[in-house]
């Protein structure tokens, strides 16, 4: 008969050699990390939808007999897009033991929440805010590539695809941060490119009314509009420039791309719409991991929510490959669930400053400033199929990324 | 451009004033707050949204917008308002209200979504114009103008000139001295909410009919202007309601026209604080509520 301590070593040792029967994982006490998404209220689209990437991730990993013997466990905290309830959950999960925080979504509150995982040394990654310049490591890192890189490279494609247009409008959210940060990006690009702009609406996250911002910008006649805002501001922007008659070419950054409702709910208003992104639900024969993820995150998102279908898959990519690189962080630093959480987020921490690169469904590279580079695309919305699609055939997309220092 | 943006604001006004006279409706009759009215004016819409979904037509959807927030009205009477009669449980029975607006909205968001929802007008109705002194004019707008024109003449005509607005009036001056007089007050309060809150749904579903989307957060939004119109007007004047409205929505439209877009709901609020430095009672308050009153 085998005792306990003999039991364990055995499965030590299973669990070493690579043999890792997936009953052993339940053993150790599990490893919690941490997420704080809007779970409810206006941002709840987004959140549901990572939450899904979260989930999937995790059962992957746990699936897969879990880090060092221990099963990974999803504390969750709903921050409803507010950044001070993003601070109040960052707390709260630092003091329920998490390692590792995830999220928050937004640039206002990835630019609260930075400092403050630095003041405390609990990690955290955000894989989705897009304005630049407000990633704090070593602590606080961002996977997701922000707008310094994504605007450049998306209006590049913009404009070789719409070589006519010479004069733009830029709207956008002047009270959101990735919104105000993106306007004035739309505005530095555009003089680095030779475009003109010969009007700015700005508006505020709540707005309910554009007729008098359509009309101010259809009065200065641009070719056509770049937009900085969330989908649930931007849609009613983009479908009342479409009564207005504005029938030019609208870019809108990657804060459209990633969420689930604007592609369903822009209708006609779409046959003009373009944003910035960095992969779409096609498979892709080169990256079998990404077309594997595509089909069984699609299925997952049916039957675990009630977001609307099709899915469009956008950069969920991004959360499911945190989970896989925190694993991977994790199960090298010899990290379970029995290791102190101040000594696991300085093991974290360490590895997480020390990342250069990580290949997950994406390459990620990183960047001196602490967040990640991935190239992106312009991507045209597809009203009939409601989903998004590259605007350019793979031989005329531009390669060249946009300039960054990457990590040295 | 500059006429364009000043049309636009006079609809814009029109679609606030239909919220705002909600709320000075129940405030002058009733002296309550109900907070509830802004997300029944959310509803509106998705009123809409859901009839057409279930086979209705869109002007039977319309029709059903006005009857069934008319009747969510009621319902917010009794639960909010029949049971703190006394003065000193006013500000519980607002804040009974404001909980079940939220309440309506957490269900909204719960059948629909956090984001918004395209309301199932065709394009070629939102965008078909009519010349209107050399400015092409959208003929949507141009409805919802007249609408809202209708439904304030045949509120002022009701208030003014029937049983049941004399009634209402006289509740307004004194339940108690109305009730001596043989005035149902109960009924009159019902009378009152179910009017507000259908004008309420008249606006939601006029904005989500313009702007082709009904979201949940519009309530927040509209109702926080609609509450500082109604100061701006004089607390419990109708007439300073629809005024104060169309005011705030040309500021409004003019502000985003020279670039002040960004301030966005602060003009409104500066408005507002400027006003009552200047005159305490409201544009049209003090002398004129007794006026209407009497």
């Amino acid at each position: 008969m085998f005792n306990r301590r003999q039991l364990l070593a055995s499965t030590a040792a299973i669990a070493v050699s690579g043999h890792t029967p997936l009953a052993f994982a339940a053993d150790k006490p599990a490893i919690k990390i941490g997420s704080i998404l809007a779970m409810t209220g206006i941002g709840s689209v987004y959140g549901i939808l990572y939450n899904a990437a979260l989930k999937l991730a995790i059962d992957d990993v746990n699936a897969a007999g879990g880090v060092n013997g221990s099963k990974l466990e999803l504390l969750q905290e709903d921050d409803q897009l507010q950044p001070a309830q993003s601070v109040l959950s960052f707390r709260k999960l630092t003091s329920d033991g998490a390692l590792i925080e995830l999220g928050p979504l937004t640039g206002t509150s990835w630019e609260t929440v930075a400092p403050i995982a630095n003041a405390t040394k609990m990690p955290a990654i955000c894989f989705t805010a897009s304005k630049a310049g407000i990633s704090a490591p070593p602590y606080a890192l961002r996977i997701a590539p922000p707008d310094d890189t994504a605007i450049p490279e998306g209006v590049a494609e913009f404009i070789k695809l719409h070589p006519n247009v010479k004069k733009i409008a830029i709207a956008g959210d002047a009270q959101e941060a990735s919104g105000a940060a993106g306007m004035e990006l739309f505005a530095k690009v555009a003089k680095e490119s030779g475009l003109e702009v010969v009007a700015t609406a700005s508006y505020q996250t709540r707005t309910a009314d554009f007729s008098a911002d359509a009309i101010k910008i259809r009065g200065a006649n641009p070719d056509a509009v770049f937009v900085s805002s969330l989908g649930p501001t931007s849609l009613p922007l983009v479908k009342e420039l479409e009564v207005q008659g504005f029938d030019k070419p609208i870019l809108l950054n990657s804060l459209v791309w990633a969420g689930a409702g604007f592609i369903h709910a822009v209708g006609t208003a779409g046959k003009n719409v373009f944003t910035i992104g960095f992969s779409t639900n096609d498979p892709d024969p080169a990256n079998p991991k990404y077309t594997d993820y595509v089909t069984r995150f699609i299925e997952r998102t049916k039957t675990t929510t009630n977001l609307p279908q099709p899915i469009n898959v956008c950069n969920t990519t991004l959360p499911y490959d945190t989970v896989f690189l925190v694993a991977d962080i994790m199960r090298k630093a010899g990290i379970d669930g029995t290791t102190p959480a101040e000594k696991g987020r300085e093991l974290i921490k360490t590895a997480l400053d020390g990342l250069k690169t990580y290949q997950g469904i994406n390459k990620i590279t990183m960047r001196d400033t602490g967040d990640g580079h991935i190239k992106c695309h312009l991507l045209k919305a597809n009203a009939t199929t409601k989903q998004w699609e590259y605007a350019l055939t793979p031989d005329k997309r531009i390669t060249t990324p946009a300039a960054f220092k990457a990590r040295g | 451009m500059i006429a364009e943006q000043i049309v636009n604001g006079i609809v814009l006004g029109s679609m606030y004033a239909l919220v705002a006279l909600g709320y000075t409706l129940v405030f002058g009759v009733l002296d309550k707050l109900n907070f509830a009215l802004s997300e029944l004016f959310m509803l509106g819409g998705f009123i809409v949204i859901g009839s057409v979904g279930l086979g209705a037509p869109l002007w039977l959807a319309g029709m059903l917008a006005l009857v069934i927030c008319g009747l969510l009205g009621l319902v917010v009477e009794f639960v909010s308002f029949r049971k703190f009669t006394s003065p000193d449980a006013q500000v519980t029975a607002a804040l009974s209200s404001l909980a079940v607006g939220l309440i309506m909205i957490d269900l909204v968001q719960k059948t629909w979504g956090g984001e918004p929802v395209a309301v199932p007008v065709p394009i070629e109705w939102r965008r078909a114009s009519l010349a209107v002194f050399g400015m092409q004019v959208q003929t949507m707008k141009i409805i919802i103008l007249a609408l809202t024109l209708v439904l304030m003449a045949a509120l002022h005509v009701l208030i003014t000139r029937t049983a049941m607005g004399r009634n209402i009036r006289a509740v307004a001056e004194s339940p108690t001295f109305a009730t001596l007089l043989g005035v149902d007050v109960k009924r009159v309060n019902q009378q009152t909410f179910f009017i507000a809150s259908a004008l309420a749904g008249a606006g939601g579903l006029m904005f989500s009919l313009r702007n082709g989307v009904a979201a949940s957060d519009v309530g927040f939004t509209f109702g926080l202007k609609a509450l500082a119109i109604m100061a701006i007007g004089g607390m419990g004047d109708l007439r300073g309601a629809v005024l104060g409205a169309i005011l705030v929505g040309v500021i409004e439209s003019l502000a985003i026209q020279f670039g002040f877009g960004k301030l966005g709901e602060v003009i409104v609020w500066a408005l507002m604080i400027l006003v009552l430095l200047v005159r305490p009672s409201g544009l049209f308050g003090g002398a004129h509520v007794t006026e209407q009153r009497a």
